[in-house]
């Protein structure tokens, strides 16, 4: 034991001691020794002395004996090979005998130790010196380094957008930089005093419920805290904003957490513009309702969860007559009227109801976990509610009324946009059988073949409005004394979504009924426009007769349009005739008069269409500022051999020409009946005689004046008329 | 005349050799070793000094032995010519030691004067010389010897008493003095 205490002691201290027998072989050596001749721990007596000296084995074998003789420590010249220059290992040796191991005999330590005395102390000194010099010189420059760092990491701190709070483990703010302080309006003197929680608290939820600061999570976990978005909240003076906030903890070395860094911004102003534009984009701009985007969206959700335990019942409203308020109080009062009946119908909605305005004047209302019954019952206490309203604009009074259409959906996974048509076939059938109703739907609504034909229909139609599968064609109007082309009348043309044509006389009267007239009007005159500029910029001078629906005269709306558009295709003067019928302008005459007059001081002229089918009141045709008299051509298809016929064109010819206006005689179809007209004196033909409506305008008609005579007379006097309009 | 410049002028007439100035060779050594021994101790301490020492007391002590074993006529000197050997050597180089005992076991020496006179006096290096003489002469004839130096000059002592142990020995003396074997 004190043999092993003693080995650790000589193991422990700087200089070298060397075990060796007297023929120099080493029995054992320190630490020291091993390090300084890279010896192996267990030598085992295979290593000789001689073989880490410079001196002679006759030299050392002499220097060993002479040291085994005593045990008083004896200089011996040894000179060894792993000798530094600059400082010599001085050796001792004495006899040491091991009593504790006698069969080791007799053995010599070695204790050499470092030069001590003269220059090699002083160089000793030296060294040290130059050691402590150099480790001075880094210490200073770490100092440096780190005053530097310091330095610019506060610059850095202080100069970011970002507020920073940094903490020690226990919370309380070490740094708190200008972006921290101005955010929160405490002084960077005070926050250094306080406790996170004293400066800044964070609620979440509808409930504002009070939740740790990133910070504070951070410290406890050890762990950081990624980006973060919450209601924060300023202590002092209680001013609050959304945050986004991170942190992350100071650890050591040794992974002890020893403070926290939170950093943080406020993001009240981004925070507010997205939720603009979320709501932008799932909102009505007008009405403030949900579009038809959330619509889809809620109601696809609400299908994925009805069954029959938890029905959704979903409402089609389209209100009644609608254009009518457009059209004739302007848009501002359509918009207005829009608002109210939403402001109504909202009022006897629940939390959880959803209301969208997914058209002009569609509407629709899902009512999640509404059985049918509950949903007819709020139905007409909404389709009551808006009866009893009187929506009142500029001294008018106008009735409102809604169709309204139902379907309740008791099992899961209905497709939304079926869901969506089952409601709107019901309001259309609601719509169909007067208005101001509500039809439930039923299976068979959708057999009916009428209401099934009108309801794909009136789809088409809307469909090739948003698609614009719609196209115009041109049928010429010929001067009668010349076959000159005076106008094209322009013909709407529509295809179906398998391409297919359909006839206006089928889909015209659908859209009249549904309110689409004012929509495809707009869209034949704007078509028209561009064609007349499009032409122009090539040269060609192109006149249009183009067709208005009863519905639109009278529109303020439409109006406003018109005046927009010949500004934008800067159509020229006496370019555009508008034909309205007899019949539609007779039903509001003195509407249709105002309206005609302000539409003739944008430079267009009128025509009153199939003139003798309807009234054939001439007292309306002395009143109403038209240039031409279109005869309607059930008149001239059988001109030459029907004498009443004959008689009624003449009439109407002397009559429209006596009030200073054109006549114009359609059906036009063979050269006899050009021969009579000519006779009766009719200024303009339109007929197949002279072309078929064709997708372009032609500018010469298919039959030539050569075998026709002129009239000079009526040519003039056409001018004269035109120019007075 | 100043009186002091008058005889330094008296003296001055006079050759070198008739000058009362205490040199001989003796005294010229002795002075030479306690400087040389004084020196190396301010230089390396007494402790390497007496290493340093040791290394030309062991030469002295074999070349002394050498002499009296010749001298005797003997292989090896028994323990009674050993402590005559020793009395011997330091009375011809004017020490004053004496044998105070003597047995199987051990030697004891006293000393009144040192050979090196009062020049030995802070120079305890000195005293291992006497140290390695001794117990290299001992040990080279019995094989095994250990000198302690209870009391020394060299150390302000009125004497010196030097014990030289024939055998190891077992009482307090055990943990003390300087062992020497035979070479």
């Amino acid at each position: 034991m004190a043999f092993e205490t003693l080995r650790r002691l000589i193991d422990s201290i700087p200089d070298i001691f060397i075990l060796v027998d007297l023929d120099g072989r080493l029995l054992a050596a320190n630490r020291a020794a091993q390090r300084q001749f890279d010896l192996p721990p267990a030598l085992q007596g295979g290593i000789e002395l001689a073989s880490l000296l410079q001196t002679t084995p006759k030299e050392l074998r002499a220097a060993l004996a002479r040291a085994g003789r005593s045990t008083n420590p004896m200089l011996v010249p040894l000179k060894w090979l792993k000798q530094r220059e600059d400082l010599n290992l001085k050796t001792f040796a004495s006899r040491f005998d091991a009593a504790a191991l006698p069969e080791l005999g007799r053995m010599v330590a070695l204790h050499c130790s470092w030069q001590k005395h003269g220059t090699g102390q002083f160089s000793l000194l030296n060294r040290e010196l130059e050691s402590n010099r150099r480790t001075l010189v880094k210490l200073l420059e770490s100092k440096r380094t780190i005053e530097y760092e310091h330095q610019r990491s506060l610059i850095t701190l202080q100069s970011i957008a970002d507020a920073v709070i940094a903490t020690d483990r226990l919370g309380f703010v070490e740094i708190f930089n200008d972006a921290a302080v101005k955010l929160t309006q405490v002084s960077e003197e005070q926050a250094k005093n306080m406790h996170i929680s004293e400066i800044l608290e964070m609620v979440e939820g509808p409930y504002e419920t009070e939740v740790q600061t990133p910070l504070e999570a951070c410290l406890q976990s050890g762990e950081p805290s990624l980006s973060h978005e919450a209601r924060a909240r300023v202590q002092h003076n209680e001013a609050e904003f959304i945050i986004s906030a991170s942190a992350s903890p100071i650890k050591m070395e040794s992974g002890r957490v020893v403070g926290a860094v939170m950093v943080f911004r406020d993001i009240s102003e981004l925070h507010q513009t997205q939720n603009q534009i979320r709501f932008l984009a799932e909102h009505d701009l007008l009405t403030g309702v949900a579009n038809r985007h959330q619509f889809n969206r809620s109601l696809a959700e609400t299908l994925d969860r009805t069954s029959r335990e938890n029905p959704c019942s979903l409402i089609f409203f389209d209100m009644d007559l609608f254009k009518i308020v457009n059209d004739t109080a302007g848009h501002q009062a359509g918009d207005q009227l829009l608002k109210d009946i939403v402001r109504i119908i909202r009022s006897r909605l629940r939390n959880t109801d959803l209301f969208a305005r997914i058209g002009g004047d569609e509407f629709t209302l899902l009512l999640p976990g509404t059985n049918h019954e509950n949903a007819v019952n709020l139905t007409n206490q909404i389709l009551h509610l808006v009866k009893r309203f009187v929506f009142r604009w500029d001294n008018h009074a106008f009735d409102v009324t809604l169709s309204a259409g139902l379907t309740t959906i008791e099992h899961r996974g209905m497709d939304s946009s079926e869901a969506i048509r089952q409601a709107d076939l019901a309001c259309y059938v609601a719509k169909r059988a007067g208005g101001n109703q509500l039809h439930c739907f039923a299976p068979d609504d959708g057999t009916g073949r009428s209401n099934l034909n009108e309801y794909n229909l009136l789809s088409e139609i809307r469909r090739a409005l948003d698609r614009n599968d719609l196209s115009l064609n041109f049928q010429p109007l010929v001067d009668i004394r010349n076959f000159e082309v005076a106008f094209h009348e322009v013909l709407l043309r529509m295809t179906d979504s398998r391409g297919l044509l359909i006839s206006p006389a089928e889909f015209i009267p659908v859209a009249e009924r549904n309110g689409l007239m004012g929509d495809i009007d707009l869209w034949v005159i704007t078509s028209a426009f561009k064609t007349i500029n499009r032409d122009k910029q090539e040269g060609q001078s192109l006149n249009l007769s183009i067709n208005l629906s009863g519905r639109s005269i009278g529109s303020k709306e439409l109006l406003a349009r018109i005046r927009e558009l010949i500004a934008r295709y800067e159509v020229p003067k006496h370019s555009v005739i508008f034909e309205i019928t007899e019949t539609a302008a007779i039903e509001n005459i003195d509407t249709a008069i105002e309206f005609v007059n302000e539409i003739r001081e944008l430079g267009c002229l009128f025509s009153l269409d199939d003139f003798g089918a309807g009234f054939s009141s001439f007292k309306y045709l002395r009143s109403l500022p038209v240039e031409f008299v279109k005869i309607d051509g059930s008149f001239i298809v059988n001109i030459l051999k029907d004498s009443a016929n004959e008689a009624m064109v003449r009439a109407i010819h002397q009559i429209a020409h006596a009030l200073g206006k054109v006549t114009v005689a359609e059906y036009v179809e063979d050269a006899e009946t050009i021969d009579l007209l000519r006779e009766i004196g009719i200024d303009y033909g339109q007929g197949f005689y002279w072309g078929k409506p064709t997708p372009e305008p032609q500018f010469e008609s298919d039959v030539s004046i050569e075998t026709e005579a002129k009239s000079t007379k009526l040519v003039a006097e056409t001018k004269l008329t035109l120019d007075r309009a | 005349m100043d009186q002091d410049l008058c005889i330094g002028f008296v003296m001055s007439d006079m050759n070198a050799e008739q000058l009362s100035i205490e040199l001989d060779r003796d005294l010229f050594l002795r002075n030479l070793l306690r400087e040389l021994s004084g020196t190396l101790e301010e230089l390396v301490g007494l402790e390497e000094a007496s290493g340093y020492i040791s290394l030309v007391g062991q030469k002295i002590g074999d070349w002394l032995n050498r002499e009296y074993r010749d001298e005797f006529n003997l292989q090896r000197l028994p323990p009674d010519k050993i402590a005559q050997v020793l009395v011997d050597l330091k009375a011809r180089i004017e020490g004053g030691f004496e044998l105070a005992s003597i047995d199987d076991q051990k030697i004891v020496l006293t000393n009144t004067r040192c050979p090196f006179g009062d020049k030995v006096l802070g120079r305890k290096s000195l005293c291992m010389m006497t140290s390695t003489v001794f117990g290299t002469i001992a040990a080279e004839n019995n094989g095994y010897a250990k000198v302690i130096l209870k009391r020394t000059i060299a150390a302000g002592d009125a004497g010196c008493e030097v014990v030289v142990y024939l055998s190891p020995p077992i009482d307090d003396d055990a943990l003390r003095g300087i062992e020497y074997y035979e070479g």
